[in-house]
């Protein structure tokens, strides 16, 4: 109770700090463009962006072991179940990157004029990026306005790229959308604006511009995970049964019994129908929809998790691994197993897709979609493959064809209240959402199996 | 080319140029779609006293038009209180989300 009522306090210190900055004082425009926003940004805040470019947020790559073996990875070099690669595509893809201009392989990353203050720190709502011009902001933006409005991050500015990334929103997370921009007590707790009215750093504390979280594929090793333990303590129910279940059960798996609350996720994306003038059967428009550019996307709302053991670190897929194209091929997966002690029961969405692969080589290929020469422009598999493998320097034999893969999402946010949370027999009744026997149990455990 | 078809151009562009001077700009529409949710649902839903309102009911240029209005008028009484910023917000969201806008939504 102390340290919730202690992060309460330094949430309210915090917001007084904000409103009292009042930025319109200090910023003169006009800004011939962006990067001249940041040059007065630099002027007071003259650390921010040193701080700011050694982060991920910037760099989108991090070291760490993954796989058993040391690798330098992060969205920037990883394939995900989504638009694949950012290799090629940056000039879309760089909408969701807190900079200006990264738009190939010669990004300078050390000028500091190109850090994008403005993405997190807009209160005006009127700032935005588009997916076409390699993150610089839309023609629109009033700069000066924006920049004289300046604050303290809101839900909506983390949301912008957190909940619309992937193609959508909630195309990837499924726990996180538009609706944690104002969402009420029934989606979050925490951030129920009518309430707690948490904002994202409350729980990702955020110290010299470095926002600390684990997503499951860009740090496979857990590095700076958030916990609930943060503000509560490790047995926080009056119960002393429930607190023997936190020990193996994680916090959400009780707490978030639905995610995707009012906006769906996306379930499935199938690559292989893409490309063809005739959308194939079963498209409905709204839970399974079609594209030329894309294929098959399968949108949901109101998903039960799917459940896995999760000892804070996962398994990925990096770029060259072979697959076995007849079975899945997980891209990001939970570490653990009943026998881990340091593994608890944790909630997932699992993401599934087709994925186009070099029939020879066994790998998924690094496909080019965004450009004029790029699959979403010319709907042509074998040109945009071939120009995805040669930017990104993997071998390439010319065959391709598509193969099934999966991926799993972290299920941490939109926390019910309390008397939403799992009952017994929601675990343990005769229809049960748990897989016992895939989490390794003869039975239901509570029979002593 | 005669001068029923330049004057009728002229008209076109000077309609035109009207239309998109007069358009709101500059409030947050994410806040409004919150705001309208809060605030005018709890009139105008289905079945309520103000009528069932969504920004599909009306045009991008009707939305403006409308809180660009003096609208002290507005009978109900929750509306009174909400501030001109907020009011923009929500025009913002109403405008955007519009029937004739390129995303129409009905939510809200």
């Amino acid at each position: 109770m102390k340290k919730i009522l202690l992060c309460v306090s330094v949430a309210m210190l915090l917001s007084i700090t904000a409103y009292a900055t009042d930025h319109s004082e200090f910023i003169e425009g006009p800004f011939a463009d962006a990067t001249e926003v940041t040059k007065t940004c630099l002027e007071c805040h003259e650390d921010a962006a040193i701080d700011f470019m050694k982060t991920p947020h910037w760099t989108w790559e991090r070291k760490q072991v993954a796989n058993g073996k040391e690798v330098t990875i992060g969205k920037k070099n990883l394939l995900n179940n989504y638009c694949g690669t950012v290799s090629s595509n940056e000039v879309h893809c760089m909408e969701c990157h807190a900079g200006y201009g990264w738009k190939d392989k010669n990004f300078d990353f050390t000028d500091k004029t190109r850090v994008d203050c403005l993405v997190c720190h807009d209160t005006t709502g009127t700032y935005h990026k588009d997916g076409d011009n390699a993150g610089w902001p839309k023609e629109h933006v009033n700069l000066e306005e924006v920049a004289k409005e300046v604050g303290l991050p809101v839900r909506q500015n983390c949301n912008s790229c957190h909940a619309l990334g992937g193609g959508g929103n909630n195309a990837k997370n499924g726990d996180i959308s538009l609706v944690l921009d104002y969402p009420d007590r029934s989606i979050d707790v925490h951030m129920d604006a009518d309430g707690n009215d948490f904002q994202c750093q409350e729980c990702h504390k955020t110290e010299d511009h470095y926002i600390p979280g684990a997503n499951l594929q860009t740090s496979p090793d857990g590095f700076n995970a958030i916990s609930c333990e943060g503000c509560h303590d490790a047995e926080p129910h009056e119960q002393s049964r429930l607190n023997a279940h936190a020990k193996r059960v994680a916090c959400q798996t009780c707490h978030i019994p639905v995610y995707a609350k009012e906006d769906p996720t996306q379930m499935d994306w199938d690559w292989s129908t893409g490309g063809k003038d005739e959308s194939p059967a079963g498209i409905d428009g709204k839970i399974v929809r079609y594209k030329k550019t894309v294929g098959t996307q399968t949108w949901k709302a109101d998903q039960e998790p799917s459940y896995a053991w999760f000892n804070g670190k996962a398994g990925i897929y990096l770029v060259g691994d072979k697959i076995d194209p007849k079975v899945p091929t997980p891209l990001a997966w939970p570490l653990g197993d009943i026998n881990d002690k340091t593994a608890k029961i944790h909630p997932f969405k699992i993401h599934t897709g087709k994925q186009i692969y070099d029939t020879k080589n066994n790998y998924l290929i690094t496909n080019h979609i965004y450009g004029p020469d790029a699959f979403w422009t010319t709907a042509d598999w074998a040109l945009s493959a071939k120009i995805g493998m040669e930017t990104s320097g993997l071998p390439y034999s010319g065959e391709y064809g598509f193969a099934p893969t999966t991926m799993h999402w972290r299920i941490d946010h939109m926390v019910a209240p309390a008397e939403e949370a799992l009952g017994c027999l929601d675990c343990h009744g005769d229809n049960g959402r748990m897989d016992w026997a895939a989490l390794g149990y003869k039975g239901d455990p509570i029979d002593g199996k | 080319m005669n001068w029923k078809a330049f004057l009728m151009i002229g008209l076109i562009l000077t309609a035109f140029t009207a239309t998109s001077a007069l358009a709101i700009e500059g409030g947050n529409a994410r806040k409004g779609k919150h705001l309208f949710k809060k605030s005018c649902k709890s009139c105008h839903d289905s079945g309520g006293e103000g009528g069932e309102l969504t920004p599909m009911s009306k045009t991008m240029s009707q939305w403006d038009r409308y809180f660009k209005k003096k609208t002290d008028d507005h009978p109900g009484e929750v509306f009174k209180t909400i501030s001109d910023k907020d009011k923009k917000d929500i025009n913002q969201f109403l405008h955007d989300s519009a029937a004739d806008s390129p995303a129409p939504a009905t939510c809200g």
